[in-house]
């Protein structure tokens, strides 16, 4: 598996240390958005129907080319969740990652209602895309 | 707390007469509201609004004094709660002028009425017809019409909007023909805010022999309704839009609309009697109410009703045309942010956007400075792909609001606005 867009420098253990220094919301999000900017952009042809996920507020796409797995949103604090959620996946590293974990590591970035039962949270159908297609 | 300092923003100086509506009357009746420690900033009252406590009350009471089923049993509960529900539907047909309560039907709100509409007409409409909706509708509005007409192999075709946001009237007039069974338009836009010239519509609708069926689901909150001077075959709305609980509504239709619809849900309520080879309705309305109601749905919004009408209908409007007139002043000052229509005539919703920020990203950042609007497509995904392919924003205002409430909003921009252009 190779997260070719995960960001060696925002690693999960530096990313819990940025975020537990924030002390409000606004601290929270500038993190977040900043994370979002600095995702590599999928390429726009790489944007196509068979890669889109459905029922998300913004679109979102994920794409598989040689085992690499690339994510992407119009929505940049959907893209900097993403940058999240994919060092989560490198820091687990052999080991499966479930849906509580997942749930327990936003929560303690602040960032748990990000995975809110509403039908359009992007995070929760990327999440359910990378289980039936065995990232995880 | 990290503070922004809100730049001035000029207010523009217009006619402010002394304002007759008790906005503080009005607003201290909504518990969540309110409480100032709570600092919510509603502006999703096009998606649903706030309940007031007479209404809470109203429907508390009515269980507490014992609650029966209705029509049927003699006994005190019973008797108790039929005479409050079908009060309750008299005090419906008084509020919008309707020509007798048997021509209010309740309904599980305006999607279920337009449904049992759809399917009641169904044997009416016949091959080759046409049924017009508007290209503003709600899903609500359009995908009963949509599926109607594939089943009877009508043809569903769309008065334009223009790019103002305004029904393109001459192009429903070039529409309308004697082959036009059905023109279903809304009263008010609920992504829009467009005020449609309904009276108008129906009376045209009528000339050429065709159905005239009005959404009135965004409208009621805001304008007094006169279904006899509207001329409609039908009026819909729903009582949560106006204040009252959800899963309560009303289908109003001239009684000779009603007595030709043929029912599509079956059961208790609905039958005068029934054998396993026959079954024979009742009359209206119970014909088109099946199984047990929802009583106290029915009890709450006649509350609302109650509790609207102690604040005269022009003091009420008066207050939103300034509301409306106010954000879109202020909201229009903000760089970036851009209002996506002018009609000529619109109430209650305000659809905007900001330049080079996703609109998911601003609801976000502004439910994170307590501030409730919606973003997306509002149910209406045909018309916002016409005014923003993306999703636009909608904030959308109630009694309730005020202008705090928008310098809130316009305050959250700028500060969301600068953050995302770090």
């Amino acid at each position: 598996m190779n997260l070719s867009q995960h960001l060696p420098e925002h690693n999960w253990q530096h990313l819990c240390q940025t975020f537990s220094n924030c002390s409000s919301w606004e601290q929270s999000y500038r993190q977040l958005l900043l994370l979002g900017k600095r995702l590599p952009s999928m390429p726009e042809t790489q944007k196509i129907e068979a890669n889109e996920i459905d029922g998300c507020e913004s679109r979102v796409w994920l794409s598989c080319t040689n085992q690499t797995l690339s994510i992407d949103s119009e929505a940049r604090i959907i893209r900097g969740l993403v940058v999240i959620l994919l060092s989560l996946l490198t820091d687990s590293g052999e080991q499966p990652l479930c849906y509580q974990d997942l749930r327990d590591s936003l929560t303690k970035l602040g960032l748990a209602h990000h995975l809110s039962s509403s039908r359009n949270s992007g995070l929760a159908a990327i999440w359910r895309v990378l289980e039936r297609d065995g990232w995880l | 707390m990290f503070k922004v300092e809100w730049p001035a923003v000029r207010h523009l100086a217009f006619n402010d007469p002394v304002h007759s509506f008790n906005h503080n009357s009005f607003r201290q009746h909504f518990p969540v509201l309110a409480h100032s420690a709570s600092q919510l900033i509603y502006l999703d009252s096009a998606a649903t609004t706030q309940l007031p406590q007479p209404v809470m009350d109203a429907i508390q009471a009515y269980y507490q004094l014992g609650h029966g089923n209705v029509h049927r049993a003699g006994h005190a509960f019973a008797r108790h709660a039929t005479e409050a529900y079908e009060s309750a539907r008299t005090r419906v047909a008084t509020w919008i002028n309707a020509e007798d309560p048997k021509s209010v039907i309740w309904t599980n709100g305006c999607t279920a009425g337009i449904n049992t509409l759809a399917y009641g007409l169904e044997a009416q409409i016949q091959a080759g017809q046409t049924i017009l909706v508007s290209a503003m509708e709600h899903h609500a509005n359009l995908v009963p019409w949509q599926q109607l007409a594939k089943r009877c192999n009508a043809h569903l075709d769309v008065i334009p909007v223009t790019a103002r946001g305004d029904l393109d009237l001459a192009a429903f007039e070039n529409k309308l023909s004697r082959n036009t069974a059905i023109v279903a338009v809304t009263h008010v836009s609920n992504s829009l805010g467009t005020i449609n010239p309904v009276a108008q519509i129906c009376r045209q609708a009528s000339s050429f022999g065709a159905l005239s069926i009005i959404d009135g689901a965004q409208a009621i909150a805001h304008c007094p309704i006169d279904v006899q001077r509207l001329g409609c075959d039908a009026y819909l709305f729903s009582g949560h839009k106006m204040y009252g609980p959800t899963g309560i509504g009303v289908l109003y239709g001239k009684p000779a609309l009603l007595e030709s619809l043929k029912p599509s849900l079956f059961g208790g309520e609905m039958v005068s009697q029934v054998s396993f080879e026959e079954s024979y309705f009742s009359e209206l309305p119970h014909r088109l109410e099946a199984g047990t109601p929802n009583i106290s749905g029915a009890i709450g919004l006649a509350a609302a009703i109650d509790f609207l009408e102690q604040w005269p209908i022009a003091q009420r409007q008066e207050h939103e045309r300034q509301l409306l007139s106010y954000a879109k002043a202020q909201l229009s000052q903000i760089d970036g942010v851009k209002i996506l229509v002018q009609p000529a005539m619109s109430t209650a919703v305000l659809p905007f956007d900001v330049e080079g920020i996703h609109p998911q990203d601003v609801a976000t950042l502004l439910d994170q400075s307590g501030i409730a609007i919606r973003c997306g497509h509002h149910c209406a995904m045909p018309i916002t792909q016409q005014f923003a392919p993306k999703g636009s924003l909608r904030a959308s205002f109630a009694l309730y609001n005020n202008r705090g409430d928008i310098d809130a909003l316009c305050k959250a921009l700028i500060n969301l606005i600068e953050l995302f252009n770090e």
